[in-house]
């Protein structure tokens, strides 16, 4: 298969175990390339995976395919509806990379079908639930069970909102140019961190529309691990109502698809954990900043990183959108 | 150098031809919406240079009052757009500083607010920024 290079040909066909009869490119993100992988046994069983390979480029605070594999392995242990990881791949394509495969789920990602989508609407019914019980799961995973499954330095030595806005603080001083309403927001979160916040699980990090898949009946499974960490569950449960993944249906805030209510009843009950409003306020605060200061990142990419992708500019105009939901919520008291 | 048509019919003319005429000859999913991204980029450089001198001076008027500066006001646009970012910083100094108390902050808050309402009316025309947020 002239897309994956000669040699890389003769290792995935040899993990799939099978005659490779199909291969293509699909849309990348920012760390990774993925392919479609289609294969035929001897015995004629076809079979269809995803292919992930590191990418050129790495975003802050991601993750590598090596690392991700092994969450990925650990999560579908741990019975989380997420594709088990097949064959890793060290050096397919590049020296210091890693590509895994995963066999391939059917289901819809896009955030605007999922919201509105009329094939989707019995699905909607339900979604909420689902992904309360199934981030449940992924948070019964502790840093005692698997301890290196991240740099040990990353979640011992400070509260899981002490290291989210040490990180956040790189990034802003990072910045080209000061923005006065990311400094205010900055301040407001540090000022209000949560004290007993101490607890740490598997974060899957990026959990939101968009990122899981979703079919007729309901969810198909959870993707897209890149920024995975041992953090507070906090950071999932408020990540998902994010103001810009609500996808238009601001009324909807887990999802855009669903009142909170559903959604944290459904955790409350899978994980035994209560679901603290205080502490939702603070984090979906930091979620929109950390987007906010995300976009402001993507734009620099084009403007001082070299990259010449056009949609990187227009989600660097996009900060002052979640620099105002911030402010909002601040203003607000409570979500 | 001034000529016309103007800076912002070209750039508005840009955006339409991206949307209208290119997008629908697009056949590839991925392809068509960077068309659009690409129209709404040209719509939004246009929009900005429609009340730019009027916003930058506001603005600027703003982070003046909130940073103390006394130094005389730019002459030209493109100066006073300096400046903008010059006290942009000694404001983020300010807001970082734990001189600072909260009273301060909070006004500090109120003038941010209305530099984001003008920079969505730029770049997010449609942003609801009213208060029903679920």
């Amino acid at each position: 298969m002239s897309t994956l290079g000669p040699e890389a040909a003769v290792r995935v066909r040899e993990a799939v175990g099978g005659e490779i009869t199909r291969v293509e490119r699909l849309a990348g993100g920012a760390c990774q390339d993925n392919f479609v992988v289609e294969a035929r046994s001897a015995s004629g069983v076809e079979s269809r995976w995803v292919l992930r390979s590191d990418a050129r480029t790495s975003l802050p605070g991601s993750i590598d395919r090596a690392r991700e594999y092994e969450v990925m392995r650990t999560a579908a242990e741990h019975g989380v509806m997420t594709p088990k990881p097949h064959a890793l791949l060290p050096e397919l394509f590049a020296p210091k990379t890693s590509a895994y495969l995963l066999p391939f789920f059917a289901g819809e990602a896009i955030g605007r079908k999922i919201v509105k989508g009329p094939e989707l609407s019995k699905a909607r019914e339900g979604l909420a639930a689902e992904l309360g019980r199934e981030i449940a799961k992924v948070h019964s995973v502790r840093p005692q069970a698997a301890p290196d499954l991240f740099p040990r330095a990353d979640y011992t030595d400070k509260s899981p909102a002490e290291f989210r806005l040490a990180t956040m603080r790189t990034h802003l001083d990072g910045l080209s140019r000061v923005r006065p309403a990311l400094e205010w927001l900055f301040r407001w979160l540090e000022e209000n961190a949560p004290k007993d916040d101490e607890e740490r699980v598997l974060v899957h990090g990026d959990f939101r529309t968009g990122n899981f898949l979703v079919v007729p009946d309901g969810l198909s499974c959870l993707l897209d691990w890149e920024f995975s960490h041992y953090g507070s569950p906090y950071e999932d449960l408020t990540w998902i109502s994010v103001r810009d993944w609500r996808f238009g249906q601001l009324a909807l805030p887990i999802g855009g698809f669903s009142k909170r209510e559903p959604f944290y009843e459904a955790y409350r009950e899978a994980s035994g954990r209560e679901v603290d409003l205080v502490k939702v306020h603070y984090w979906e605060i930091l979620g929109n900043v950390s987007w906010a200061l995300g976009a402001a990142c993507q734009g620099e990419r084009y403007t001082h990183g070299g990259e010449e992708d056009l949609e990187l500019l227009a989600i660097g105009r996009r900060a002052s959108e979640m620099e105002w939901e911030a402010i909002r919520l601040v203003e607000k008291g409570s979500v | 150098m001034q000529d016309a048509p103007e800076r912002e019919a070209i750039l508005l003319g840009l955006a339409k031809f991206l949307d209208r005429e290119v997008r629908p000859l697009v056949k590839d999913p991925r392809a068509a919406f960077r068309v659009l991204v690409g129209a709404h980029l040209a719509f939004t450089a246009a929009m900005e240079s429609t009340d730019e001198e009027a916003d930058v001076n506001a603005e600027l008027a703003r982070l003046r009052a909130l940073t103390s500066d006394t130094s005389p006001v730019p002459a030209t646009i493109v100066e006073k757009k300096r400046r903008v970012v010059l006290l942009e910083e000694r404001l983020g100094e300010r807001i970082r500083s734990r001189d600072t108390d909260p009273a301060a902050l909070v006004a500090i808050r109120d003038e941010l607010k209305k530099t984001l309402v003008a920079k969505l009316r730029v770049n997010s025309p449609r942003f609801d920024t009213g208060s029903d947020v679920g």
